[in-house]
């Protein structure tokens, strides 16, 4: 039954690839690193030179995005933030980053980026960190000397089940593959460099001139004058099958080139699905390949020349305008430039940072109203978690926009749609009630949902936008079901917060002579337990269908299938409860706060027993504070208890009496 | 005995009964879950979920719970008494009773599902054609004749009949068709063959069967069996050993036929067959991670051929049957050739969850929306 699993997973794992890279890379380091010092300095880039590579397409992760992305996520995934600082202080956003890891990188290997958690880590390696904290940065040629070990070791711990691995060889590994990364990115152009001169190479000799050294793409924009030196067997001018050895060992070096930015789209023509090319990909099919890619190595060319100019800051940023113009031409030709902008807009935005200041500022607001009420607090408190809202749905729409999908498809946006459902819900629920409780609730709910957004993004530092497995690209899917079922994990949510007002409020002496305050919250418990059945048990339901057209069947009993059935199954025994008058007001708010932590189950929990076929929902880091979670839901249901037995049938059963819609005793 | 009669019913119409019923399905929902960790899902759906009775292992402490099986039978009857019959009728209860009827049909689609569904896979490389598929986990003893016009009757023992013999237990299998007795003298679930470590007992040939603990994925597991074959004429008994993965079956001769006796996965014939003409797997460009699987598949019924592709969220419905892309084998591994797995699944209720979901979710909708209503207009009275 796990078929479909194993079949992604073992295509979608490249762990044996990650493995035979490593031992490669473990033999030699990048060209650069032997480079000691830089010879040559560099000032900082012009803004709008940044301003136009942050707009550059790169084709990296299944999709084409703005190179900002690209060196937003690879900053934040190296450095545990987004920026860097130079040995000379300066602070960098991450596009000058990458472009300082591009042309510059005997710079970019002095920049402290490299966040190691642990010095234990480097004792394994046998590095020195004298003068550093136990959790401090280190640059790439601080690490160059424990290079190799730090692959071997890697290649190692990476055969453990990540799971099964401690915390140091977890660090080891993730340093070995942000090294990885670094050395990919810096060495992508490294290649440009180096040509053969006619001098030493009889091929190009004869077809360039005995004293020329042509530049990289010049050899390439010849590529069909200089393929039968190559000694190609199948190539019916083949100069037999050696070639000129100095050519083919150039060409086979270059074209082979692991890693690298794919900057450059594929020639004209090319498929829909055709991968983007490195300088070593542009190589390989120009001198090795069958398709015309006169206009990839023009592309090349341009860029070969911002190489050489990076010194002038105003010759370069003239050659980068071009260099661009080239790449955004031939991606819009491909269809694949057009949301780039967008996408470039929505992260400058910063619509998810923006919203949760504004919810704790609406937070702020709202407190200030329960110490001193005002009529204006409660205008202002709504008109600023309006904005608050109107910045998170934007932001939700936009990527919505960008990826052409559904609100949720990953974990990270389904925070971003549970935290705007409750946030609304709350909303209309103090549209309704006019308590200022609700209200109250939704900064509460908005700064919460908007920091846990935040913090899982900076976590797991990886494209928030990432391509789908096969079983998820499906938009009607996920705009039926995936949209649904949050919908009610976002109810169940409110359900619960609403509940620990009730509880902490009775704790606490809140409006102790106001029942009808007590009555107003259970509706309002009630009302979002309904909501949130209804958009569960239909969400589930859907699940269940889409599993029947995918996988063959409506129900397998999968850890995330019996996750919303738990909520689906809990509310339902909530609201018979209260319908056959076995729990009041007080219980309904205890059982409402136990279905968060079911919820919370459903949502996260089941996603570290890492079985089952929703193995694209798996998750890692957040066990310690699930049980933070787990345990801080149990105080309070201890302490809700202890309240209600003291207080068991002085005001309680009055209030319970006198509940609307009424309970109804059955037997 | 009609006082006994209300209060019987009152119990099973009741909440409590209700609530008991959702506590124990959630308990063993969670407990299921946490045990997928340890077992295969195959074995704690039939522990958990398929059966009438369980005994928990809490750490160390076995505590008896009902079946999730057991338990949707009460709800069923609690729902039909409590929710449908005993319901106040009123324009109030519509929408609940409508949603409970919802539920009771999507319960009745998952009990056809349960008792009369066939779910299996069938794998075909490009250029192959297939009209059968078969099961992941059940088993079966096939006895052919190998006759020389090329035409074979099999005669099919269901796994159902041998594979829970305890140890000691024989089973013994005679047919007028056949002209001897197949005893199955012992089974294994999940076993592989070793060379015996002595002869005699316990080994034929010089190769035993190892026992193997359950895998964590069940279809994985491998059947094997030994087996005595006793000709009815008085002849010699033929001792013999079955396993699962064995390329070629048991071979003996009685009376001068021969015959053979294989053991495999369940078969079942499809009313058509199909052709795979082409496989893509189709990556996100530069990773290594799959956006589809296709299949593209040439469907054949009395004569009539028909060009169809079947593709992840896009199954074949054809006859009753429903053909999913399920998984494949790359041409490295599959000599040279690429290779498409299709779960293949009969059920007769397949539409059942798709309409219990537009009942449940009209009840639902409708019940709640007039208890939205009633709530507003009660606030706004209050305000006024």
């Amino acid at each position: 039954m796990s078929r479909n699993a194993r079949a992604e997973g073992r295509e979608g794992g490249r762990a044996g690839g990650w493995r035979a890279i490593l031992l490669v890379l473990a033999l030699a380091a990048p060209a650069f690193a032997e480079e000691s010092r830089p010879a040559e300095s560099h000032a900082r880039w012009n803004r709008e030179t940044v301003d136009l590579f942050a707009r550059l397409p790169v084709q990296e992760g299944g999709r084409v995005k703005p190179l900002s992305t690209f060196a937003s996520f690879t900053l934040l995934a190296l450095n545990g933030r987004r920026g860097c600082t130079t040995p000379e202080g300066v602070r960098l956003e991450p596009t000058e980053w990458l472009m300082d890891c591009l042309f510059w990188p005997e710079h970019a290997s002095l920049y402290s980026c490299f966040l190691v958690q642990d010095t234990q880590a480097l004792d394994d390696l046998g590095l020195a960190h004298e003068g550093k904290s136990r959790r401090d940065r280190y640059s790439y040629t601080d690490l160059l000397p424990a290079r190799g070990k730090l692959f071997e070791l890697a290649s190692q711990y990476d055969r453990i089940e990540a799971k099964l691995r401690n915390s140091v060889q977890g660090q080891v590994v993730n340093l070995a593959h942000n090294v990885m990364q670094f050395e990919s990115i810096t060495s992508s152009f490294y290649v440009l460099r180096s040509t053969p001169a006619g001098a030493d190479c009889a091929a190009i000799a004869r077809v360039f001139g005995k004293d020329a050294r042509p530049s990289f793409s010049g050899i390439l924009a010849r590529a069909a004058e200089l393929r039968p030196y190559l000694g190609m067997a199948d190539d019916p001018h083949g100069s037999g099958a050696s070639g000129d050895p100095v050519l083919r060992g150039w060409a086979e070096e270059v074209a082979g080139s692991p890693g690298g930015l794919a900057l450059f789209p594929p020639p004209p023509g090319a498929a829909a699905d055709a991968e983007w090319l490195t300088p070593g990909g542009v190589a390989a099919e120009a001198l090795f390949g069958g398709a015309d890619m006169k206009q990839p190595v023009e592309t090349l060319a341009e860029f070969e020349l911002l190489f050489r100019l990076r010194g002038d800051a105003t010759a370069f940023g003239a050659r980068a305008e071009s260099f661009r113009d080239r790449v955004v031409a031939a991606a819009r030709a491909r269809g694949e430039y057009d949301k780039i902008p967008l996408e470039v807009a929505f992260y400058r935005g910063q619509f998810f940072y923006y919203a949760q200041v504004v919810f704790v500022f609406a937070f702020l607001i709202a407190a200030f109203g329960w110490i001193k009420p005002t009529k204006l607090v409660p205008r202002l408190t709504t008109g600023t978690v309006a904005l608050g809202t109107l910045l998170l749905v934007a932001g939700i729409t936009m990527r919505c926009i960008i990826r052409g999908r559904p609100p949720v498809s990953t974990l990270y946006e389904s925070i971003l749609f549970i935290t705007a459902v409750s946030v609304i819900a709350s909303m209309v629920a103090e549209w309704i009630n006019r308590q200022g409780i609700a209200l109250t609730l939704s900064t509460i709910l908005g700064a919460g949902g908007m920091f846990l957004a935040n913090r899982y993004e900076m976590q797991e530092a990886v494209d928030t936008m990432p391509s789908l497995v096969a079983v998820l690209d499906t938009n009607f899917w996920l705009a039926s079901h995936v949209t649904t079922v949050t919908i009610g994990y976002g109810a169940g949510l409110l359900a619960g917060a609403i509940g620990h007002v009730t509880i902490l409020g009775r704790i606490f002496g809140l409006k102790r002579n106001e029942p009808s305050f007590y009555r107003t919250l259970a509706s309002m418990t009630y009302g979002m337990l309904c909501f949130g059945l209804l958009f569960s048990v239909v969400g589930t339901v859907l699940g269940g269908i889409w599993a029947n057209d995918s996988w063959g069947r409506f129900w397998g009993w999968d850890p995330k299938e019996n996750g919303a059935l738990a909520i689906v199954l809990w509310e339902l025994i909530v609201l018979h409860a209260r319908k056959g008058g076995y729990i009041r007001d007080h219980g309904i708010a205890m059982c409402s706060v136990f279905g968060a932590a079911v919820v919370a189950s459903s949502w996260w929990g089941v996603n570290l027993l890492g079985v089952g076929l929703h193995s694209y929902g798996f998750t890692s880091g957040i066990l310690l504070t699930l049980i933070g979670y787990y345990v801080f839901e149990a105080l309070v249901l201890v302490a809700g208890g202890v309240a209600w037995y003291l207080k068991r049938g002085a005001g309680d059963s009055a209030v319970a009496a006198r509940m609307l819609p009424g309970p109804e005793k059955v037997g | 005995m009609r006082r006994f009669l209300e209060k019987s019913f009152a119990f099973l119409a009741s909440f409590g009964l209700a609530i008991t019923v959702l506590s124990f399905l959630l308990v063993l929902t969670v407990v299921g879950t946490v045990e997928q960790t340890r077992t295969s899902l195959y074995e704690v759906q039939r522990r958990y979920f398929e059966s009438a009775f369980v005994v928990h292992d809490l750490g160390g402490i076995p505590v008896p719970l009902p079946g999730v099986y057991l338990l949707l039978v009460v709800l069923a009857i609690n729902l039909v008494c409590g929710g449908i019959v005993r319901i106040r009728k009123s324009r109030s209860t519509a929408g609940i009773i409508v949603a409970h009827a919802g539920i009771l049909f999507l319960l009745s689609g998952s009990l056809i599902e349960y008792q009369w569904s066939q779910k299996g896979h069938t794998t075909l490389a490009e250029g192959t054609e297939t009209g059968e598929f078969q099961s992941y986990f059940e088993w079966e003893i096939a006895i052919a004749e190998a006759r020389s016009s090329g035409r074979v009757e099999e005669h099919v023992i269901p796994g159902a009949q041998f594979m829970g013999l305890r140890e000691g237990e024989k089973a013994r299998f005679v047919s007028p068709a056949i002209p001897f007795e197949l005893a199955v003298n012992r089974v294994f679930a999940n076993c592989e063959p070793r060379a015996a470590r002595a002869a005699g007992a316990g080994s034929v040939d010089g190769v035993a069967l190892e026992e193997l603990p359950p895998g964590k994925e069940a279809e994985s597991d491998v059947a094997g069996a030994y087996v005595t074959v006793r000709p009815k004429s008085g002849g010699a008994p033929v001792e013999g050993l079955l396993w699962g993965l064995e390329r070629y079956p048991m071979s003996v001769v009685v009376e001068g036929r021969r015959w053979t006796i294989g053991l495999s996965h369940r078969r079942w014939q499809l009313p058509f067959s199909i052709h795979l003409d082409d496989f893509r797997q189709q990556l996100h460009p530069g990773t290594g991670m799959a956006k589809a699987f296709e299949s593209d598949v040439t469907k054949t019924r009395d004569g009539v051929r028909q060009k169809v592709k079947i593709s992840m969220n896009e199954p074949l419905r054809e006859s009753g049957y429903t053909l999913y892309q399920s998984s494949f084998i790359k041409p490295s591994q599959g000599g040279g050739r690429w290779w498409s797995t299709f779960s293949v699944v009969k059920n007769p209720a397949d539409r059942v969850p798709l309409w219990a979901c537009v009942v449940i979710t009209a009840g639902l909708l409708l019940h709640f929306a007039q208890q939205l209503i009633r709530h507003v207009r009660a606030q706004t009275e209050k305000r006024a």
